[in-house]
């Protein structure tokens, strides 16, 4: 019970600092910078009626931003039923590995501004083009770390399998998988990461509904306001999902 | 027991499985559904997808579809806000749009590659509007020349070069404002190589001006307007000081839309023509002004977007107002705006090449200006509406910044005449 008091007052005690330090940059910009305070009015006054539909270029913040979620799931769902596989294979053959590492090391690091125009070349329709960045911008973590996890798995347990003589497929089950289940959960959790600081600058250059063409809607429109609140939610909704893949991956840590 | 253990533990990644897998296969299902409707609807109710950029000028889109104009010719057009005028040529060349308002240089710049990749055609139907862009310059220039004050450009962008490499801005490479911005310069003897000439958007543009980043630009309103109100810069000329009811934006079309579907596209065209002439009407423009700021069109203040509309620029710093009699924003000109003359192409192509956008000049100018102006389309319409078509499609026209006079049958000696 006090540790949960202490942790709310840390809470506040962090926003007190964010906060201070907004209104000072505001004050030193000379309120080129939208203060907190203002904008607070701006945020509440968008979530007043986040669902509202008034046609497809005027709609309400909780529509927009559950589009943005769709393709997010999309995408990450999609970059996860590739990495996981390739995971697998790079980290159980060290062949492949040495063929596929210099590869991946020079895609990983690719901005998802640069992957846009490759994306709308190859799906020729702009929505699947902002899916198509978050696949190949979000799958490399996952990607790299399963096949870290797989290619660590001990040498005792390997042993153990021989010796009892397991089939390939109780193999993979029971020694491969479980072994290798945190690091490709900790790959998980920074994929989703990836995809969700991904989806903003995609959507800023596809257009269409979603959080990140909000936000450029609102700078077109000279509204700082409606920027920084976007800034806030979008920060909190990766919070929350930061903190859904942190459960996950607590409970699949354990011991080797 | 065990069992329960493991459920549980695995319960989280059961959520987040189960909430992509239910947008997966949402999304997998949706690209089924509009074709479904497709074959429930063959007679023209299926959504047409209508690009525009939020810019004043969109305004005869905005009012076709406001005044249940495009409903009335039966058809069911969707507008869609889009983020840049790159977005706009991608959607129109993959179909996604049928249609967009979109700068008059584009589909040329396009074509011939400056803009894109050469060779991609985006057809021209028609004109949507004359005039109502501007040169805005920042404060500095203020006390060195005036509004319209042509003849004092040079020396203050040498004087100011000389203390720090002046930048410029516009929105696409070889598009209408770039192309303002060169002929402006090159007219007031200011060499356009000697400066800095970027793309950027429109609140970019104002954010650089703010911080002393940019020195000018060139842009549609209300973004001319915005940098008076916000204190930052002045109107130095507007674009129909440069060429007096100039062509701005046209409607680019998607090209397999324009073929299968021309029938739309004329119920499209008339449509558009219609607004265009209730804009057309000053009483009208009030309303226009209003329906257009909303979010979903342009997004910023009525007053803003109306004054501009009407004709009157608050032009800034301590220049006062100036007012465009008869060289305001025009939709319709009295039967002289729409008309998508093939001229106008050439005089682009020819502009490229002047200014070094274009290495090789085209080798037949005239040909480039058939393959993507739809001119006998807009005759038929405009013969179908008993509206009068201007017979100048291939006639000399003049400039009015420098009179100097282009004609389109003899691009060659205008280059040579013309300043390099």
């Amino acid at each position: 019970m006090n540790k949960k008091l202490l942790s709310i007052v840390y809470l506040l005690a962090g926003f007190a600092v964010l906060f201070l330090g907004w209104e000072l940059a505001s004050i030193w910009s000379k309120r080129e910078l939208p203060s907190p305070f203002k904008t607070m009015a701006i945020f509440f006054n968008m979530w007043s009626n986040p669902f509202y539909d008034a046609g497809p270029n005027d709609k309400g913040i909780g529509l927009q931003l559950l589009a943005s979620l769709k393709r997010v799931f999309i995408g990450f769902g999609l970059g996860t039923l590739i990495a996981i596989p390739f995971g697998f294979l790079i980290g159980s053959n060290k062949i492949i590995m040495n063929i596929l590492n210099p590869v991946i090391q020079i895609l990983r690091p690719v901005s998802p501004l640069a992957w846009f125009p490759l994306g709308l070349a190859l799906m020729k329709v702009s929505d699947k083009a902002t899916i198509f960045v978050i696949v190949i911008t979000s799958l490399w973590p996952t990607l790299i770390n399963t096949a870290f996890g797989v290619s660590s798995v001990p040498q005792d347990h390997k042993n153990v399998g021989k010796a009892f003589g397991f089939s390939h497929w109780k193999y993979i089950t029971k020694i491969l998988l479980p072994a290798s289940l945190p690091l490709v959960i900790t790959g998980l959790r920074l994929s989703i990461g990836v995809a969700w600081l991904v989806i903003v600058a995609a959507e800023m250059l596809s257009g269409g509904v979603g959080i990140g063409f909000f936000v450029w809607d609102s700078w077109n429109a000279l509204s700082l306001e409606k920027v920084m609140s976007a800034i806030l939610i979008i920060g909190l909704v990766g919070l929350v999902l930061d903190k859904l893949f942190s459960a996950i991956q607590k409970r699949f840590t354990y011991a080797i | 027991m065990r069992f329960i253990q493991n459920t549980s533990r695995y319960f989280p990644i059961i959520v987040v499985l189960g909430i992509s897998s239910c947008f997966f296969f949402s999304y997998c299902g949706s690209p089924a559904s509009p074709s479904a409707s497709t074959v429930n609807s063959v007679h023209s109710n299926e959504v047409i997808k209508l690009g525009f950029i939020p810019l004043t000028d969109c305004a005869s889109l905005v009012m076709a579809k406001e005044l249940g104009l495009f409903e009335k010719y039966g058809l069911n057009v969707e507008l869609s806000k889009e983020a840049s005028w790159a977005n706009v040529r991608d959607k129109i060349l993959s179909g996604e749009l049928k249609g967009a308002h979109c700068l008059f240089g584009m589909p040329f710049s396009v074509y011939t590659g400056i803009g894109g990749k050469a060779g991609s055609v985006m057809k021209v139907a028609m004109i949507l509007n004359n005039n109502g862009q501007a040169i805005t310059l920042s404060n500095k220039f203020c006390d060195l020349i005036g509004n319209n004050d042509v003849a004092a450009i040079k020396t203050a962008v040498v004087k100011l070069n000389a203390q720090k490499q002046l930048q410029f801005a516009m929105t696409f490479p070889g598009g209408t404002h770039d192309i303002w911005l060169r002929y402006w310069m090159a007219a007031t003897g200011v060499d356009p190589k000697t400066v800095g000439i970027k793309t950027i958007p429109p609140p970019q543009m104002v954010a650089n001006m703010k911080v002393d980043n940019m020195d000018g630009y060139c842009v549609g309103e209300p973004w001319n307007g915005v940098a008076v109100k916000e204190g930052i810069g002045f109107t130095h000329v507007a674009s129909q000081d440069i060429w007096k009811n100039h062509p701005e934006k046209v409607l680019a079309v998607n090209e397999d839309f324009s073929s299968v579907k021309k029938d739309d596209l004329k119920k499209m065209m008339k449509a558009i023509i219609e607004a265009s002439i209730w804009l057309d009407s000053l009483p009208n423009r009030k309303k226009a002004a209003e329906i257009l700021s909303q979010t979903k069109y342009v997004n910023a203040p009525a007053e803003v977007i109306q004054a501009r509309l009407m004709g009157t620029n608050n032009v800034g710093c301590s220049f006062g107002e100036k007012k465009y009699a008869d060289d305001y924003m025009k939709f319709y000109g009295e039967g002289n705006t729409n008309a998508p003359r093939k001229s106008y192409g050439i005089w682009f192509l020819s502009q490229y090449v002047r200014f070094g956008l274009l290495a090789t000049p085209p080798g037949d100018y005239k040909e480039v200006a058939d393959k993507l102006i739809m001119g006998d389309l807009f005759k038929e319409v405009s013969g179908e509406m008993k509206l009068p078509v201007p017979d100048d499609d291939m006639k000399p026209f003049t400039v009015t910044i420098d009179k100097r006079i282009f004609d389109p049958n003899n691009v060659s000696g205008y280059l040579a005449m013309a300043k390099k």
